[in-house]
């Protein structure tokens, strides 16, 4: 195992890179180093070897923590790359050839698709604007950071959720860069979102009949913010979508699940113990479901790179993007 | 009497600190303040209703304005009310009955009867304008008579009809304030007795392997699934564990302590579990007349989701927790915020709020209660039955005085 | 009669001679106008009188006139009385601020003063004939048939409390009967009372049609300091909603006027929507003003609550299940433009709105939720 890969894989275990962008560029990048250190074994072609050698370093990756859609989007993307690498290029023009290919699917797909996303989401925010985003999405961060550079007057209420609590990392850096926030957690978006005038949302992955699937939590936001008939607004890059159709919101077949001690015991809150003695109870479990997916009813836009789309228009993307990719 | 002021005191600061909690404890503590209320007031010779009712309502306006949100303390002050008032009649009534038998017996005095200010109008008119006056105004009395109108032979009937018979009067004082005193001895027992009531339907709803879904913390809910557990149903119970408070924690560790299988989930996947899900069970703060209900916070969005997946959302309430006010503005008027602390730790965010360096303002948002519009309502389990939203006013109408409605 | 497939509209081409609708309602003392007398006092209450409108109740008045007489000619004694209800109801239902239950109760009384009756059999019998011309003369009016019903179901209850005498008893029926006017005054201020809480400072209100409940709750609340804001519909083709606005900017409070197809447009700025009603039916819902229950549709879709003032004495035994499913209310509508005769002019002048599109009713019994108006409806005539 090459060692990049295998220090991307503790940071995923360990929780110290999470978010879909993160966790995909990171892998792409261990993925580069992987491939200026490989040199083809004699008697081997580069084009098999080379795929072989990928995957084993995917599987290893999914022992760590089940990939997302976005990744395995990427992996997919490497491994056509590979498969249509021309037999005449030598080794070093072909591993240069390939290296450059990852840095462009960095370059355009994750990091260029989210200056697109900034530049037509911020069209979107009026002054006066009272935003809510659930979670810490690193896509909706950027937008509202490049509203406030614009000099837009809004406020940001960043709703939160347990256990992960991702919610503070964002308020704290949004506060610093001086936007006026307020903070609640999720049980409490009903009593809000009277103030609210747009919802922001991340995605983890879109789905082909419109669902989106983002972090447990979101499909609540997106519920009651259309009861209230408040615009949802979800931002992802193109690269996340997946022709694939989702009806069980739940997901069970396929969700990630955290770990259960994560509930039953509340990060700096020891009067809250009512379990301490109790985790081996037969009757007793834990469900620590770290996605959901949201009905595309509840979801008034997509901003992609691609433009601001209905979620109707989602295999549309996945037909253009797959065209795009296959070339 | 003294000590009947300072228990007040002391019930009007343990309210206003928030010392009690849960509607049940409040409503008990209630009504056992009005009944002591009630046993030391001293009662005039005329007029003995009125002089309970004006204590009665001075007390409850201390404790309402001490806790306006815990809506258990009017709804209690209201029904204690009610009865003083539904005593009342029912001893004028019978009083009416003896004049009126007084009447037959010498045929030729009616004069007499005139006289006392009923013109041509028989004791059952009165007693039916008087009843009137305990039900809300409603279109058959419309043409009868104005209210006010028919309060009169009511307020005055005490005094009315003791002109004549002065030695039965203190028997009747000492009567009404013993009957009161029996009804407030009901309703405590009715207070204390509703979790059972409202078990004792379980069977009918719950059954063989479903999956109920629950939040916040509610004896009645507790009280309901293991009625249903000892009925030999096997179910399985999810547990949304209500952060910031964690009261789902503590229900969990009560269920899982009877025996029922229970798994707790987080407060964000409801709307993921709920397709898994073949009821929502919630014990409510308070049910609205217009069948609204409050609840902790969260409900609502529970309530939306199981209306997407079509899912019954049943409300468990004890008849101390129907409201007779309609909500306007609800979310808001009818809520209460707690301590930010709950939600984030002011030593962790104090470095980056330092005013004044062009750092952004930071609010906390921690509701108590939610608010569930009735649509979203499939159905109510009081004491007395299974409700829709829609027929929540007439109970409440059953319960409650026209007059006491606005305090 | 309402053409839906193309097979009736070719046949209504064949009869093309005979005009629609209406006629089939016809009776002998129907109206002899097509335009409805509900109508007519509606437009003399809000001012609009236009010359058409004028030489069309002029003919009006003449056609009743014209068709009574010959009748009371055949049968003396009973349409004596008939004419006199009529009459003493369109007497009546000329003042402005009297209600057309108030009219037709006023109207009843006359009846009662005017009786020989002896006994209170005969004068109940008497009292619902004449209920029944009146209700007959003008099918359209709502709350005219909810105000004779009313009376008349407490004449048989006051009957049957047995009064000593009939002559106390009539008395009482009369002073009753006359006070009903203040009822109906009163009735409003309790409303207007009641709904004080439910207007918050700041919060926009939309107003469709004129109505004398909602005005006197705007009055009211201006009264109250309650800093709001009012949007008004035009209310075409009556201009109701200039009216109303005309009089809210006498009391200084900001409004605003819409096109009646801006409402759509402005919902998402509405906080609540208060509607009057000409009456409310057995279901909870509601018959109002036309465009009535497009704007409850509207409302409904946004989640934006819409509430109801209406006196409790509007409460009909009345059930439409859609909108065809009542008798219509005709008025003239001028459009400005010659319109070719060819083309049909749909003339209602109101529809019905269900009640699921109803948040609460303002009533002078309470404030209640649409459920509570059946209820109240069976106690009444059980």
């Amino acid at each position: 195992m090459h060692p990049a890969v295998y220090k991307v894989g503790l940071q995923y275990l360990s929780g110290d890179i999470s978010g879909g962008n993160a966790r995909c560029i990171a892998m792409l990048q261990a993925f580069q180093e992987v491939v200026k250190d490989y040199s083809t074994p004699p008697e081997k072609t580069l084009n098999r070897d080379m795929a072989a050698k990928i995957s084993s370093c995917v599987s290893f990756l999914r022992e760590c923590r089940p990939l997302s859609v976005s990744m395995g989007n990427a992996i997919r993307f490497v491994k056509n790359r590979i498969a249509k690498l021309p037999m005449t290029l030598s080794e070093s023009e072909a591993k240069a050839a390939l290296k450059s290919d990852i840095e462009r699917f960095i370059n355009e797909k994750i990091i260029g698709a989210d200056t697109v996303i900034v530049k037509h989401a911020v069209t979107k925010i009026r002054d006066g604007d009272v935003l809510l985003t659930y979670g810490s999405p690193t896509a909706v961060e950027m937008v509202l950071l490049h509203a406030h550079e614009l000099g837009k007057k809004f406020r940001v209420l960043v709703v939160d959720s347990r256990p992960k609590l991702q919610g503070q990392l964002l308020l704290r850096r949004l506060i610093k860069r001086g936007i006026n926030c307020a903070y609640t957690h999720i049980n409490a978006i009903s009593y809000i979102m009277h103030q609210v005038t747009k919802v922001f949302l991340g995605a983890s992955s879109v789905f082909s009949n419109g669902t989106v699937y983002s972090r447990v939590g979101t499909a609540c936001v997106a519920m009651v913010a259309t009861a209230f008939r408040v615009p949802v607004l979800v931002c992802c890059e193109a690269y996340k979508f997946h022709e694939r159709v989702i009806l069980d919101y739940s997901i069970c077949s396929s969700n990630e699940l955290g770990d259960p001690n994560a509930i039953s015991k509340v990060h700096g809150r020891e009067d809250i113990n009512y379990f301490d003695g109790l985790t081996n109870n037969a009757n007793l479990k834990f469900l620590n479901l770290m996605y959901d997916a949201t009905p595309s009813d509840y979801i008034s836009m997509i901003i992609t790179d691609y433009g601001m789309v209905p979620p109707t228009s989602v295999p549309v993307i996945v037909r253009e993007y797959q065209k795009e990719h296959l070339l | 009497m003294p000590d009947v002021q300072s228990t007040v005191v002391e019930f009007v600061n343990k309210l206003r600190k928030r010392k009690i909690e849960g509607s049940q404890a409040t409503a008990k503590c209630t009504v056992e303040l009005l009944r002591s209320v009630i046993s030391h007031q001293r009662v005039p010779h005329a007029n003995q209703a009125a002089a309970l009712i004006d204590a009665v309502k001075a007390v409850g306006e201390q404790l309402v304005a001490a806790n306006p949100v815990e809506l258990a303390v009017g709804n209690v002050v209201r029904r204690v009310l009610h009865i003083i008032r539904e005593e009342d009649l029912s001893l004028t009534t019978a009083a009416m009955g003896g004049l009126d038998l007084l009447d037959a017996s010498d045929d030729d005095d009616v004069d007499n009867c005139k006289g006392i200010g009923y013109p041509a109008m028989s004791a059952a008119v009165v007693a039916a304008a008087a009843r009137s006056t305990l039900r809300p105004p409603s279109l058959q009395t419309l043409l009868e008579g104005t209210p006010e109108s028919a309060t009169v032979p009511y307020t005055s009937s005490s005094g009315a009809d003791s002109e004549s018979k002065t030695a039965d009067k203190s028997s009747l004082t000492r009567k009404l304030k013993h009957d009161v005193i029996e009804g407030v001895n009901q309703l405590i027992h009715e207070i204390a007795g509703c979790h059972e009531q409202i078990a004792e339907q379980a069977i009918e709803h719950i059954h063989q392997n479903e999956v109920i879904l629950t939040l916040g913390s509610s004896r009645t809910v507790l009280e309901f699934l293991c009625a249903a557990k000892e009925k030999k149903r096997s179910f399985r119970v999810f547990v949304a564990e209500g952060a910031p408070r964690y009261q789902g924690h503590l229900l969990a560790k009560e269920l899982v302590a009877r025996g029922l299988q229970t798994t707790v989930i987080t407060d964000s996947a409801v709307f993921a579990m709920i397709s898994r899900v073949n009821m929502v069970i919630i014990g409510a703060h308070a049910v609205m007349a217009n069948g609204g209900v409050i609840g902790p916070v969260g409900v609502n969005m529970a309530a939306l989701a199981a209306q997407k997946h079509a899912v019954p959302f049943v409300v468990l309430a004890g008849s101390h927790k129907l409201c007779p006010l309609y909500p306007h503005n609800p979310e808001v008027l009818l809520n209460e915020l707690r301590s930010p602390s709950e939600l984030l730790d002011f030593g962790e965010f104090s470095d980056c709020l330092d005013f004044g360096a062009g750092s952004g303002s930071l609010q906390v948002v921690n509701p108590t209660f939610d608010y569930v519009p009735p649509n979203l309502v499939s159905l109510f389990i009081t004491d007395t039955g299974g409700h829709n939203p829609s027929y929540m006013y007439r109970l409440i109408a059953d319960y409650y005085s026209a007059d006491d409605l606005v305090m | 009669m309402w053409r839906r497939s193309p097979s009736f509209i070719l046949d209504e081409r064949r009869s093309s001679n005979s005009p629609p609708m209406a006629d089939t309602t016809r009776g002998p003392f129907q109206n002899p106008d097509s335009i409805s007398a509900y109508y007519q006092t509606r437009a003399a209450h809000h001012g609009v009188i236009t010359s058409d409108w004028l030489a069309q109740a002029q003919a009006a008045v003449g056609g009743v006139t014209g068709e009574d007489q010959p009748l009371s000619s055949d049968n003396q004694l009973g349409t004596e009385k008939s004419f006199n209800v009529i009459e003493e109801f369109n007497n009546w239902r000329k003042q402005p601020d009297l209600a057309e239950a108030v009219a037709a109760i006023r109207a009843l009384a006359a009846v009662i003063r005017a009786s020989e009756a002896s006994t209170m059999m005969e004068l109940e019998i008497e009292l619902k004939k004449a209920s029944d011309t009146l209700k007959s003369w003008d099918k359209t009016s709502i709350s005219l048939t909810a105000g004779c019903d009313l009376f008349i179901r407490y004449v048989t209850r006051t009957s049957a409390l047995e009064y000593e005498d009939f002559n106390s008893a009539k008395s009482r029926l009369l002073e009753r009967a006359e006070k009903f006017g203040e009822i109906s005054c009163k009735a409003r201020r309790i409303i207007a009372m009641l709904s004080q809480d439910f207007i918050f400072d700041g919060c926009t209100i939309l107003v469709h049609g004129l109505s004398r409940v909602v005005l006197e709750i705007l009055k009211t609340a201006a009264q109250n300091n309650k800093l709001f804001r009012v949007l008004c519909t035009e209310g075409r083709p009556d201009g109701t909603g200039v009216l109303l606005s005309s009089e809210l900017s006498k009391l200084d409070i900001p409004v605003k006027l819409l096109l009646d197809s801006a409402v759509a447009y402005s919902m998402d700025e509405v906080d609540m929507v208060f509607f009057g009603a000409d009456g409310v039916v057995e279901s909870g819902g509601i018959i109002n003003m036309m465009g009535t229950y497009q704007i409850a549709l509207v409302a409904h879709s946004m989640n934006k609550p819409v509430y109801v003032a209406a006196e409790s004495y509007k409460f009909a035994r009345l059930y439409p299940l859609d909108q065809k499913d009542m008798a219509p209310a005709l008025r003239p509508i001028e459009f400005g433009v010659k319109i070719p005769t060819k083309v049909e002019v749909e003339r209602s002048a109101r529809d019905y709105t269900p009640p699921q599109y109803l948040t609460l009713l303002f009533t002078d019994l309470g404030v209640l939720s649409p459920s509570v108006v059946s209820d109240e409806l069976i106690q009444l005539y059980l």
